[in-house]
């Protein structure tokens, strides 16, 4: 989190003094930047504590899903569009019979390795040494806990998300794993970890069974990669898919 | 639907409020509409629901802002304001529409940003939501460790990913408007 985010932060929530409150104000008029991101905040904040608009909401879409609008016409064009899909995805089957490919989370089983822990007993070691053993024993919900606690100072971003990516994927939290990785795909960080983060983002695809997307990820992965085990891991992978 | 002043007041009072039985009301007197409009424009049952919620929120919150001007014909109102938002759905999906009708009914851009992030937040998982709200109750980090039981340095991460992943959200629904 930056500076200007955690001023900004606790402005709304009245942390400031009054003189500290008139700076930043000041600062909202003189610079364009600030101002945007104040009012983004601004407006994340207040949705978050507009309860009564969620509660809104809620009710809204219930009675949307509660009431059922009747359609027999779309129903029925529905069940023969399915049934035809099926006899055609038969025929394919039949045609075709890939005796090769797999699912998506059997090519995950297979591929996904976690990252080796390469930290060592730096800063606060008892906190460390947890980590790391709960690492070598699997035990992720420590390890989640444990990089929660740990001083960000002492580990590079990417690195951490990567540890926090791993412990995220074995236990099942693909979509928040996916999320973390995104990031990365928009705003890439150096070659050391692009890559890596860019296969786990590709593992917790398959995991998802999203199959194009973790085929565009690797695709666009071997192009640029010089590993060749890695390209020997990405062709397997893309031959089975 | 009744269409004689004192009720529709009556109704719009009900839905400021935000009463169940006023989105009911509402819900049956113009879904039916709004639903055959949606599907003679290139859309299917589940953009009817998502617009609907859109255009009822935002008249919801119209109503809420203390210079709301009266309304004295619901039912156009609410027609303006459905068709207007749907053509510019379209138009944002690249596909040509008709010409949007000039009304006074105007959405500010704000308002649907508003709208989104009050979208992405009902999507959160339940324990961001919950930090997010300690947050915004103006709890530290301390606090809010303590309320989680956790350290003080999860507290702070946690938060810190929550806020991610609810603009993440946000961003992510704004594209689905977009690319449809």
């Amino acid at each position: 989190m930056t500076e200007d985010q955690r001023l900004i932060e606790d402005y709304l929530v009245g942390n400031l003094s009054s003189a500290e409150k008139k700076s930043l104000e000041a600062r909202c008029q003189k610079d364009d930047d600030f101002r945007q991101q104040f009012l983004e905040e601004q407006l994340i904040f207040n949705s978050i504590k507009d309860h009564h608009a969620q509660v809104f909401l809620t009710n809204t879409r219930n009675i949307l899903n509660s009431n059922s609008v009747r359609n027999p016409r779309a129903r029925n064009l529905t069940l023969k569009l399915m049934a035809a899909s099926v006899i055609v995805l038969l025929g394919i089957f039949l045609i075709w019979k890939p005796t090769s490919s797999k699912s998506p989370q059997q090519l995950y089983t297979d591929f996904f390795r976690p990252y080796p822990m390469v930290l060592s007993q730096r800063g606060d070691a008892e906190g460390t040494e947890r980590l790391v053993q709960a690492y070598e024993q699997n035990n992720w919900i420590v390890v989640e806990q444990e990089l929660g606690n740990l001083d960000p100072d002492l580990i590079p971003s990417p690195l951490l998300d990567l540890y926090w990516t791993i412990s995220l994927l074995q236990q099942d939290k693909t979509d928040k794993a996916i999320r973390l990785l995104e990031k990365y795909r928009k705003q890439p960080v150096n070659d050391l970890y692009q890559q890596t983060l860019e296969w786990y983002l590709a593992m917790a695809y398959l995991q998802m069974g999203n199959s194009s997307d973790a085929k565009s990820v690797l695709t666009e992965l071997a192009r640029k990669t010089k590993s060749s085990q890695l390209q020997t891991d990405i062709g397997n992978i893309l031959k089975q898919l | 639907m009744r269409s004689d002043s004192k009720y529709t007041e009556s109704l719009l009072e009900q839905l400021a409020a935000g009463k169940k039985e006023a989105i009911e009301k509402i819900y049956h007197a113009y879904f039916p509409g709004l639903l055959s409009f949606v599907r003679n424009n290139r859309g299917d049952i589940e953009d009817a629901k998502d617009l609907f919620q859109e255009c009822l929120y935002y008249l919801y919150r119209y109503l809420r802002k203390s210079d709301a001007q009266e309304i004295a014909n619901l039912e156009a109102y609410f027609r303006v304001m459905y068709r207007n938002r749907w053509y510019e759905h379209l138009k944002k999906r690249n596909r040509e529409v008709e010409s949007i009708e000039d009304s006074e009914v105007i959405i500010e851009e704000e308002d649907i940003h508003y709208y989104v992030y009050l979208q992405a937040f009902e999507k959160l998982g339940s324990d961001c939501k919950k930090v997010l709200r300690f947050y915004i109750d103006g709890k530290s980090s301390q606090e809010i460790a303590d309320l989680l039981n956790t350290s003080i340095d999860y507290a702070k991460r946690k938060k810190y990913l929550c806020k991610e992943s609810l603009k993440e959200i946000a961003s992510q629904i704004l594209k689905n408007h977009l690319t449809k």
